[in-house]
């Protein structure tokens, strides 16, 4: 059967897609594992309107009640955990992707076949896609199985959405500065740097006088807010289309060192 | 219709303030294997990288196949063979999966498809097993995988960088096989190569690049013709040294009891046949290195520094 540059890089990265939907399933469990042993001992609901709290998990937690399986989960899990760890994933997978493929020199190879730089860069952006996609579904199912988000799972379906566009953009600009520069490691360091910094910015208090306005530049502050207002949703998805294009515009213009 | 296989026009490409390539002018003939020699930096890579539009030239411009080399590098890429000058891919897929996955990629929306037979044979040629992960193959082999890949189509063109780099001689002398059987059916064949013995060899015409610039082209068999390699032999007798300063190709002679040394220019038929008169206990014979050879046939030197 003739493989596309889809289906091979895929293949590829299915042991780590694998493992990463494990962690991320893993991470979930000892969220809720830690739920009884602190639920007792402490007040949940006070912790969560703590200041510390909001630093941590972003500035919704105060309008969860903690001592709810569901919010704790939504608060700990979606509030840091797995935006930080799928994003971290994503960008991996999005600096490997053209990067990688330039800097292990095989990509000259695969240009020298009848490949428009274009088609190749809508493979690779379709492998991220699916890389991110997977394990989000994932653990999507099953917490909707353990029915933690109660009977109505527009709310999951909204959290879930969020954690998917977040990590994916995050993937997108790993892959634009990897197609720009053809680097894996500054690529990886520079969306890493991105995460981080987005990560601090949406942790700036509202009260603070430019803080308000600074957060709405923050991906995970857009990403939290989705949470209430799904027109957030709508802002993440143009911030993915316009590093995707800039992976394009980057890729199609560039010399290869090839 | 007529036209030339590849056309390069003032070609130049420049990094910041290094030169790649400049005001490269070349004309390669359908048929022809058309040599480009040089050493380290001569901007071997580049000028090929510029035919396949992995890099856009600075200036001029390169027409491949009768097409401009940028806006139909798809169509001038359906129809090369190419070669890196290191050959490297994922090294957990075996031979016969990498294979199968740029043949692949070759075959979407290709009218002639890619006979697997045929990657078979090329590669049974070689003596390559298709069965081993590249991770386990020699530098050699995944040489020999990186020449199957470029012949396995049978390219109007093949585009190959510095080919016998890391082949045994029995897969080099295949090698030329391949590349005298795709000249006989009318395929053109473009090497960059630093090896002397190699242009020598193969090719027809030759162009000698040298930091960016070209320095001359010639035909190959006047390049054969003025070859120089450094002979030594050793006698199982004194020997007379003025019967070899009588050769009129050979140079810098030097004796010591029964030892000679000396350099030959082309054909070295006869201090053969001179040498054959007496008992020859011991023969060496090494072609001038690129450095050498460059200093002596183009008087630039300097080159890969």
């Amino acid at each position: 059967m003739a493989l596309s540059v889809f289906a091979q890089t895929y293949n590829e990265l299915r042991k780590p897609i694998f493992y990463w939907t494990l962690v991320m399933v893993g991470v979930a469990g000892l969220i809720m594992l830690a739920f009884p042993l602190l639920d007792g001992p402490f007040d949940l609901d006070w912790l969560g309107a703590q200041r510390s709290a909001s630093f941590l998990f972003g500035y919704e937690v105060g309008q969860l009640r903690l001592s709810h399986l569901g919010d704790w989960l939504q608060a700990v899990g979606f509030g840091l955990f797995f935006p930080l760890l799928l994003s971290v994933y994503a960008s991996v997978v999005g600096s490997w992707l053209v990067a990688g493929e330039e800097e292990r020199g095989s990509l000259g190879l695969l240009l020298a076949a009848p490949l428009a730089r274009w088609r190749f860069m809508l493979e690779k952006s379709a492998v991220l896609l699916v890389s991110v996609l997977r394990p989000v579904l994932v653990l999507g199912l099953i917490l909707w199985m353990m029915g933690l988000f109660g009977a109505s799972v527009s709310g999951l379906v909204n959290l879930l959405l969020g954690l998917f566009l977040l990590s994916l953009l995050f993937g997108a600009l790993a892959l634009a500065v990897g197609s720009f520069r053809g680097r894996q490691r500054l690529s990886l360091g520079v969306t890493l740097g991105g995460l981080l910094m987005a990560f601090a910015i949406s942790r700036l208090p509202p009260s603070h006088p430019v803080g308000q306005l600074l957060r709405l530049l923050s991906p995970v502050y857009l990403y939290e807010a989705s949470a209430a207002n799904p027109v957030f949703l709508l802002a993440l998805l143009a911030l993915v289309v316009i590093c995707l294009v800039l992976a394009w515009v980057g890729f199609e213009r560039r010399d290869l060192e090839v | 219709m007529f036209y030339l296989v590849i056309r390069t026009e003032n070609l130049t490409k420049r990094y910041g303030h290094r030169i790649g390539v400049q005001n490269l002018t070349l004309e390669v003939e359908p048929g022809e294997v058309y040599g480009l020699l040089g050493g380290q930096g001569a901007g071997k890579t580049t000028t090929i990288r510029m035919l396949l539009d992995f890099v856009r030239p600075t200036n001029g411009r390169a027409l491949v196949l009768g097409r401009e080399a940028h806006k139909h590098s798809l169509e001038i890429r359906r129809q090369v063979g190419f070669l890196p000058a290191n050959f490297s891919f994922d090294p957990r897929l075996t031979g016969e999966a990498c294979l199968r996955y740029l043949s692949g990629l070759r075959n979407a929306g290709s009218a002639n498809e890619i006979l697997w037979d045929y990657v078979v044979e090329l590669s049974q040629r070689l003596g390559v097993n298709l069965n081993s992960k590249l991770a386990t193959l020699s530098t050699g082999d995944r040489q020999k995988i990186g020449l199957v890949q470029a012949f396995m189509h049978r390219p109007e063109l093949y585009i190959l960088d510095e080919p016998t780099r890391g082949l045994d001689a029995e897969a080099q002398r295949v090698f030329f096989q391949l590349v005298a059987e795709a000249r006989s059916d009318g395929r053109s064949v473009f090497l960059a190569t630093s090896s002397l013995h190699d242009a020598e060899r193969a090719c027809d015409r030759v162009a000698v690049l040298h930091q960016g610039q070209l320095v001359t082209v010639e035909r190959a068999v006047r390049l054969r013709g003025r070859s120089t390699r450094k002979v030594e032999m050793r006698f199982a007798s004194p020997i007379s040294a003025e019967m070899f300063c009588g050769l009129s190709n050979v140079e810098n002679v030097r004796m010591e009891d029964n030892w000679i040394s000396c350099t030959v220019r082309g054909d070295p038929d006869a201090l053969i046949k001179l040498a054959s008169q007496y008992r020859v206990t011991d023969f060496i014979s090494q072609q001038l290195t690129l450095e050498e050879a460059f200093k002596n046939y183009y008087g630039v030197s300097g080159y890969g520094a």
